[in-house]
């Protein structure tokens, strides 16, 4: 017969052993064991894993040469992924000053969309007012502060074609880089159509007001 | 003959020098204040953070932005030079000067801005302020700042450590404590005749069968529950914490930056998965910020070298739901209006990230049936659901949760 010391020892001994392992801090760094896993793990190739049959053994491929991918079902957004015809040369940024324009018409929710999108991709370098406040320029407890970009309102930005910031946007320019896997071509027209009605509102505060007027190029 | 001086000799030298002194610095500080009229140090700091500085590194580096680093660039080209390249580098090209063909052709034909409006003075004031900012010693500002944080962190291991020592420590005192007033009151008794009950041994007492019972009961109980919980969680991976090819801090990009997740993340509200950012999207910032605050340039090396190769980092995957659900993100964070933070937890507080949810089905569903719909400026559901809308506009129902829309049908997730 087992004495019942022991047994309650072993109890004891088994209580610290799992309390103690309980408290434990150290970080997880394994996923775990599977009970049974049935249709827990993939067949088909899941977006961001492997897939050996390509030769770059990446699954997540350009499209085929030559096809335009199309959302589906989302009213107004069918031309999103229209190709940008204007190649990445001072020439192309040229031409598309001159030819290319905005498709959209201005309505409030388009404005609207352009700034939420504005807020999240572009103030936080431009700043939500257009004027280089960005968080990670000015910000205050940001260790490498980035150089800051021109602001909106100064002559040349002022001047600017809308064909000239699409391209902007579309291959980047200077320091800033490309959006165009971040934003579509729809989305990039309505992060502009916004940018425009800020610099719209700064002329008319400067008509109203043109005691401000005085050297933009300082500001 | 003996040679001294007097007194008041001494006194007229003094006035004499002092005189000529006033009269030198006088005329020194004239001709200085002469020639910082038009052309200004503080001027051209100025002009140079507002038109310089997106493309330029401030002069007192040596690193390549877009254009090259201007330090100590007056010693390099002449002031003409300086002044034509600026107000106007198109023509200045034109006209065949061939050093400025040569920087031109340097930076892959990359036209800089022409500053037409740049007066002569200007430039000259945005030349000086490069000249004093190259001759100032770069300040380092490079704190430890990760030696700090793991001090906190060490005093806060240290600090549960004595917690248990001061827990064991009180818990052996009071238990000699009761031992010593027990005989104390035993002696007490047996000095005034009262009678004793025969002391049964300590571990005897222990060990009576109604504790071990009492003891073996408890350690099935909690066996069991430990048994229920730990089968629960095979196949889940709460608090799933992999390490990273790169240690990319979600603390500073989120946290202390403030970029919003979807800057990077933009595929959360467009598509299935929330997408994981390309190297292209790092290097939208990372062209210029080449140091981190942490880990200095050795993690930031690691973008480059990725993009230099054109290979993608291969990140490890933290939140891995089993196949036979589906699980959509622009339908949580767009038409769901979500924030990431409901299940990702305080992703702005994590340098790693680990799986912050258990991912359970349970989860989910209690998620679905508690949560009321954000009905307000959210077009999504408008066409959809008008009788729901009417019922509570008449108050029938006080909220919409996703259940009510059909969230706790098995095929919803299923199929």
């Amino acid at each position: 017969m087992i004495k019942r010391s022991s047994i309650v020892t072993a109890g004891l001994v088994l209580f610290v052993w799992l309390l103690q392992s309980a408290c434990s801090n150290e970080p997880r760094r394994t996923p775990g064991r599977e009970y049974m896993p049935d249709m827990a793990h993939p067949v088909a190739y899941e977006t961001y894993l492997g897939n050996e049959i390509f030769p770059d053994s990446m699954n997540a491929q350009k499209p085929v040469l030559g096809t335009i991918p199309i959302y589906q079902g989302i009213v107004g957004n069918e031309n999103a992924f229209m190709p940008f015809h204007y190649t990445n040369t001072p020439e192309g940024y040229e031409a598309a000053g001159t030819d290319v324009k905005n498709p959209l018409t201005i309505t409030p929710d388009v404005l609207g969309e352009g700034k939420r999108l504005f807020n999240i991709y572009c103030a936080i370098c431009h700043g939500e007012d257009g004027k280089a406040s960005g968080h990670i320029v000015v910000g205050d407890n940001v260790t490498s502060k980035f150089p800051p970009p021109p602001s909106y309102f100064t002559d040349a930005i002022l001047a600017l074609p809308e064909g000239k910031m699409y391209f902007s946007v579309h291959y980047g320019k200077n320091l800033m880089g490309s959006y165009s896997t971040q934003l579509d071509r729809i989305q990039i027209w309505k992060v502009i159509s916004y940018v425009r009605s800020m610099q719209d509102d700064y002329r008319k505060t400067l008509a109203g007001a043109p005691a401000v007027s005085d050297s933009t190029k300082k500001m | 003959m003996t040679f001294y001086y007097k007194p008041s000799r001494i006194a007229e030298l003094t006035r004499v020098s002092a005189r000529l002194l006033l009269l030198l610095s006088f005329i020194f500080s004239f001709n200085v204040s002469v020639s910082t009229a038009a052309v200004s140090v503080a001027d051209g700091q100025k002009l140079f953070a507002n038109n310089c500085r997106s493309c330029h590194t401030t002069p007192d580096k040596d690193q390549v932005l877009v254009g090259p680093s201007l330090k100590n660039i007056d010693k390099k080209r002449s002031e003409a030079w300086l002044i034509s390249w600026i107000r106007n580098n198109v023509a200045f090209r034109a006209s065949g000067d061939k050093d400025a063909i040569a920087i031109f052709e340097e930076y892959k034909k990359a036209s800089m801005t022409q500053f037409l409006s740049f007066t002569d003075d200007d430039i000259k004031s945005i030349v000086a302020y490069i000249n004093d900012a190259s001759n100032k010693v770069a300040v380092v500002a490079s704190a430890p700042t990760g030696g700090a944080a793991g001090a906190v962190e060490e005093s806060a291991d240290s600090y549960t450590g004595i917690l248990w020592v001061v827990v064991v420590t009180l818990a052996g005192l009071s238990f000699l404590i009761f031992r010593i007033n027990n005989n104390l009151r035993r002696y007490a008794g047996e000095k005034e005749g009262e009678e004793i009950p025969e002391e049964r041994p300590f571990f005897k007492a222990i060990f009576s069968k109604g504790n071990v019972a009492l003891m073996l009961f408890m350690c099935v109980m909690f066996l069991g529950y430990w048994m229920v919980n730990e089968g629960q969680s095979l196949g889940r991976s709460r608090n799933y914490q992999p390490i990273q090819p790169v240690k990319f801090s979600h603390k500073i990009h989120a946290g202390q930056n403030q970029i919003n997740c979807l800057y990077c993340h933009s595929g959360a509200e467009k598509s299935k998965v929330a997408s994981i950012p390309s190297v292209s999207v790092c290097m939208n910032c990372h062209k210029a910020i080449k140091e981190g605050p942490i880990t200095g340039t050795a993690e930031i090396s690691k973008i480059y070298a990725a993009y230099d190769n054109n290979q993608p980092i291969k990140w490890v995957k933290v939140h891995n739901l089993p196949d036979h659900v589906y699980f959509n993100h622009a339908q949580h964070v767009k038409a769901g209006q979500v924030a990431c933070q409901t299940c990702h937890g305080p992703i702005q507080e994590m340098d790693e990230v680990k799986q912050f949810a258990s991912l359970s089905m349970g989860w989910c569903v209690n998620c679905h049936r508690n949560t009321a719909t954000q009905f307000a400026q959210n077009k999504y559901y408008d066409p959809l659901f008008s009788k729901l809308h009417e019922e509570l506009k008449t108050g029938k129902i006080s909220q919409v949760t996703e259940g009510d829309l059909g969230g706790t049908e098995c095929q919803k997730c299923h199929y």
